[in-house]
């Protein structure tokens, strides 16, 4: 049998009670005479409702046994409300510690410990290549490797290739350009996802020349059909195409951003190709695999890819030293905020014990206070036992109040940044409280209320006592030991505190840094760049590709206020797409059958580098003139320049190669940090876009990707006043195209530094919050001692001594901690920055300037705080001092 | 509330004297329950009878409050009966009760009485 509850004895014996009433009233009745029927009758009569007697018996002890619980807390928030300012004092600190910590614990937890969205999502992985032999970390696949691992591997229950493919819509409702993927047909299936509406694609659509069938996602539903269920079989235009839509993902389809847009990739083993790396694939593990097996299982059959598809020579694939990567599929989801994540958790974990710190000081000191109501309580008859409840009521009262306030905070904290919604944050609409945060919240504060209910019952020195009743009034030197925890909690906070002071020092020289890093052009603010896919019947190949490119600029030069106008197939800084291709130079020839060399490359078009600004190191850029492409000229960087020959200037005249075609180069452009203003510029090759004159033969062999990016630079102030003149001469030519990602060059550079000024900013707050915290920490430790020492303080100055040696001695005792403080400190910092290097850039883990200033400033935040006390003493009265009590 | 059943001519027991009656029951020695309702209704001549849905949410009550305290013990017929005995609480409860209840008798007393010298 269970074990039966006290509420549940005390039921019982109820209705033992009552049955002992009932069959007492029944004996007397049979007592006298009365026949048994018509005895149990008058009996049952004359109790009653038997139920209802219990119930409303029972409710007299439910009630107290509520009261038993409640009337403690009540005593302890009226002992709070009498100290109405040590009350809010530890309640703002812990709701704010607790808040902090709580808030980015959910986001740590939403981000990167909660498994995606998906059945068995730990089961998920991303296949990827890497190519030692080529200098590539990572390579994406390829439709041949995605079928050769389809159809050989055994380590999968399933294996699907996507890849990101922005489209423009139109039909019905506005243009606009949206996020979207195209998608082999086993998508939907690998991530276990139900469609909302609709149906996932079938190997018939799937099938080349099939009619075009595209899925939405749950977003687009909503926003451009109001969620009707009479979206399915509706027509929508892609990219000028007519396409029927078929289903409607659910929102959990988070996969390469946000994409509202899913085709079919129509991928066809015959054509399939490895050279044609621009798929990524994900896989579901099949049930006894694990991500080791399932890496030695590709490795197993990745060996066959030259001799099964065309593409790379088995030559060069070995040489590049093709070899499979997988890892879980949350890490490409995630990204590299992981890192900035935990260091903001450990940061916050860190204000918090500093908070829970200050707070224990506070008890500690309200605790001596009392000393002697404590004694006399003690004296009157209080067990000490009672007198420790009272206080550990009183600090959980604190605590859990604190908790419930910060856990407010934390949840108005997360509202705030969802809605603010930083691009650099995955999985941003997943992020909010849960049970776990909750949890968190209620452990932190039932731990930081037993430490501080605790603290001044079991610390020696602070037991009320008898004598104290003596002590207390005469102030004798308070005990050593109690001096000693206190000192030691003040110097933990400085310690603490340093740490994340140099932390977020470091980061701060980190950005100003960044900020001061030449990009490699100038006036970024006065360039704005727009995006434009030009796809659909309207421009049916590249040349009319490149017809509607020339057509748009030519345009765009007669807005009145434009002084260049340039397109690139890619913006500097934002070099996570980098591409990378084999150049040969005609000076440095490699051996046959052996790879060539591979660099980044940009394809260019009109006035791209003057728009951008880009200083010209010899020779001249490449201008509209240039466009025609079968003048063959290319432009390098200085880097590319000197790495082959001796100087920018010599590299002109010499030509490379690039897809069979030999270029001359006719001019060195400065570095520019194509990969971002923390990435050093590296050698990089530019060459024309595809021009109007490219015949079938040049234009396969080049660049003919629809998506351009239009540099418009102003003649004066900043480019984005522009934008709207830009847009509208655009739509003159082009009524229905789409122009996104509208941004100065300024912006750009700006979220090149987004994860450095977030970090930065976000220890910062810590940081300041820490300092606040440790200088208010240190203000009332000293504050106390002088308080308690104001009688000796007087003897001295009555016996004569000068203010000033006074000061000297309060100001001491705060230096002393400050220092120990500072020097812990700094070991610790030593030994915790080597965490952040990956966040920093230009500057060592290390750096001696921020140790220094840091130290510095926290001795002089280190001096106030001790000077207002010490300023306090020097001007005791005697008189006053000495005859008080 | 207590209310007298029974008889035609019951009297209705007045809010708060059944803590008054059931205090000075047990003044006279501890008692269950049921004896308190055999107690009060013959020492009253049968003019008052405390039903069981008012008696015992009465008795928890004193309980909790510390006028009474209660135990299980065997009743004279060997059946386990939960005896109430009164503290000293509970006296010094019953003398404010009682004193309180001859206030309250002189009151009435004095109310149904006509004062001298009127024409009644």
């Amino acid at each position: 049998m269970s074990p039966r509850w006290p509420w549940q004895r005390h039921n019982d014996e109820l209705a033992e009670e009552l049955e002992s009433h009932f069959r007492m009233a029944l004996a007397d009745r049979l007592a006298r005479g009365e026949d048994r029927a018509a005895a149990e009758r008058a009996v049952r009569r004359q109790f009653g409702n038997r139920a209802r007697v219990a119930e409303v018996t029972r409710s007299m002890w439910r009630g107290a046994a509520i009261e038993a619980a409640v009337r403690p807390v009540r005593f302890a928030v009226r002992r709070l409300a009498r100290t109405p300012i040590f009350a809010a004092a530890c309640l703002a600190t812990l709701a704010v510690g607790i808040g902090a910590t709580v808030a980015i614990f959910a986001v740590v937890n939403s981000i990167l410990l909660r498994p995606l969205p998906y059945p068995e999502a730990d089961r998920l992985v991303s296949i990827l290549y890497t190519a030692p032999g080529l200098g590539m970390a990572e390579v994406p696949q390829s439709d041949a490797s995605f079928f050769l691992y389809h159809d050989e591997a055994r380590a999968f229950a399933g294996i699907a290739a996507w890849s990101q493919q922005p489209v423009n819509l139109a039909g019905d409702g506005t243009p606009e350009r949206v996020d979207g993927l195209v998608v082999s047909r086993e998508f939907f299936e690998v991530l276990q996802v139900r469609m909302e509406l609709g149906r996932p694609f079938t190997d018939a659509d799937n099938e080349r020349g099939a009619p075009l069938t595209v899925v939405i996602s749950n977003g687009l539903w909503h926003r451009r059909y109001g969620g009707a269920a009479t979206v399915i079989g509706q027509t929508i235009r892609i990219d000028g195409t007519a396409a029927e839509i078929i289903g409607v993902a659910p929102a959990v389809v988070r996969i390469g951003g946000e994409p509202e847009l899913f085709q079919p990739a129509r991928l066809s083993r015959a054509t399939a190709n490895s050279g044609a790396v621009r798929y990524s694939v994900l896989g579901r593990l099949a049930p006894e695999a694990t991500q080791a097996t399932a890496l030695a299982d590709l490795a197993r059959v990745l060996p066959q890819l030259p001799e099964r598809y065309p593409g790379f020579p088995k030559a060069m694939f070995e040489q590049a030293r093709f070899a499979p990567i997988v890892r879980p599929l949350k890490g490409e989801v995630v990204g590299d905020i992981g890192t900035v994540l935990w260091i903001l958790l450990g940061s916050v974990g860190v204000v918090l014990v500093i908070a829970c710190v200050n707070v224990g000081n506070l008890f500690m000191v309200r605790a001596e206070g009392r000393h002697r109501e404590m004694a006399i309580r003690a004296a009157l008859g209080a067990g000490q036992a009672q007198v420790a409840v009272h206080q550990l009521i009183e600090a959980l009262v604190l605590a859990f109040v604190g908790g419930a306030i910060g856990l407010l905070l934390a949840w108005g904290g997360l509202r705030w940044v969802v809605a603010l919604g930083p691009a650099m944050l995955p999985r941003l609409h997943e992020i909010g409280l849960d049970g776990w945060s909750v949890l968190l919240a209620v452990t932190i504060a039932l731990l930081a209320g037993l430490g501080f209910g605790s603290l001044s019952a079991l610390l020696p020195g602070f037991r009320p006592k008898f004598a104290s009743l003596r002590e207390g009034a005469r102030g004798a030197s308070a005990g050593r030991e109690r001096h000693r925890v206190r000192n030691a909690l003040v110097v933990l906070q400085m310690a603490l505190a340093l740490v994340l002071l140099v932390s977020s020092g470091l980061l701060w020289r980190t950005y100003q840094g960044l900020r001061a890093v030449n990009p490699g052009f100038s006036g970024p603010e006065s360039v704005v760049t727009l995006r434009v896919s030009l796809v659909g019947e309207q421009f049916p190949d590249p040349a009319a590709v490149a017809r509607a490119d020339g057509t748009i600029r030519d345009r765009l030069r007669l807005v009145p206020g434009v002084a260049a106008v340039g397109a690139a197939s890619e913006l500097p800084l934002e070099g996570s797409r980098n591409v990378k291709m084999f150049v040969s130079v005609e000076d440095f020839p490699v051996a046959a059958g052996t790879l060539p060399p591979t660099f980044p490359v940009r394809w260019i078009s009109g006035d791209y580098f003057k728009a951008l600004g880009v200083p010209v190191a010899a020779g001249r850029v490449l201008d509209q003139g240039d466009d025609d492409m079968r003048a063959r000229r290319a432009v390098v960087n200085e880097t590319f320049a000197r790495q082959h020959w001796k100087s920018a200037g010599e590299a002109l005249g010499k030509r490379i190669g690039i897809r069979g075609g030999l270029w001359e180069i006719v001019g060195v452009v400065g570095d520019v940090r194509e990969g971002g203003l923390d990435q050093d510029p590296v050698a990089t090759a530019f060459f024309p876009t595809v021009g109007p004159d490219a015949t079938p033969a040049t234009r396969d062999s080049l660049y003919a990707t629809p998506g351009l990016t239009l540099l418009v630079r102003a003649t004066e102030g900043g480019g984005s006043a522009l934008a709207p003149a830009v847009i509208r001469a655009v739509h003159e030519i082009y009524p229905d195209l789409p122009v996104s990602r509208v941004r100065s060059m300024d912006d750009i550079a700006q979220s090149s530094m987004a994860r450095a000024s977030f970090a930065m900013v976000m220890l910062a707050l810590a940081a300041g919050v820490a300092l606040f915290l440790g200088a208010v920490g240190l203000y009332g430790v000293i504050s106390y001692v002088v308080a308690e020492r104001t009688r000796e303080i007087g003897v001295r100055m009555a016996l004569g001594a000068e203010q000033g040696a006074i000061s000297w001695m309060v100001l001491r005792q705060g230096f002393g901690l400050a220092i120990l403080g500072i020097g812990v400190g700094a070991v610790a910092a030593r030994a915790v920055t080597g965490l952040l290097t990956s966040l920093l850039h230009g500057v060592g883990p290390l750096d001696r300037v921020t140790f220094g200033t840091v130290a510095f400033a926290l001795l002089a935040v280190a001096l106030v705080a001790s000077w207002l006390p010490a300023r306090r003493a020097a001007k005791v009265d005697p008189t006053v001092a000495l005859n008080a009590e | 509330m207590a209310k007298v059943t029974g008889f035609r001519d019951r009297i209705e027991v007045l809010q708060g004297t059944l803590d008054l009656l059931i205090l000075q029951t047990l003044a006279w020695g501890p008692q269950h329950g049921y004896g308190l309702s055999t107690m009060i209704s013959t020492s009253s001549g049968n003019a008052l009878q405390v039903d069981t849905g008012s008696l015992y949410p009465a008795l928890h009550r004193l309980e909790r409050q510390g006028a009474i305290t209660a135990e299980w013990t065997k009743s004279e017929h060997n059946q386990r009966v939960r005896l109430y005995r009164l503290t000293a609480g509970g006296r010094r409860h019953l003398a404010a009760e009682r004193s309180k209840w001859e206030q309250l008798k002189e009151a009435i007393a004095g109310v149904l009485t006509p004062p001298a010298g009127s024409k009644a």
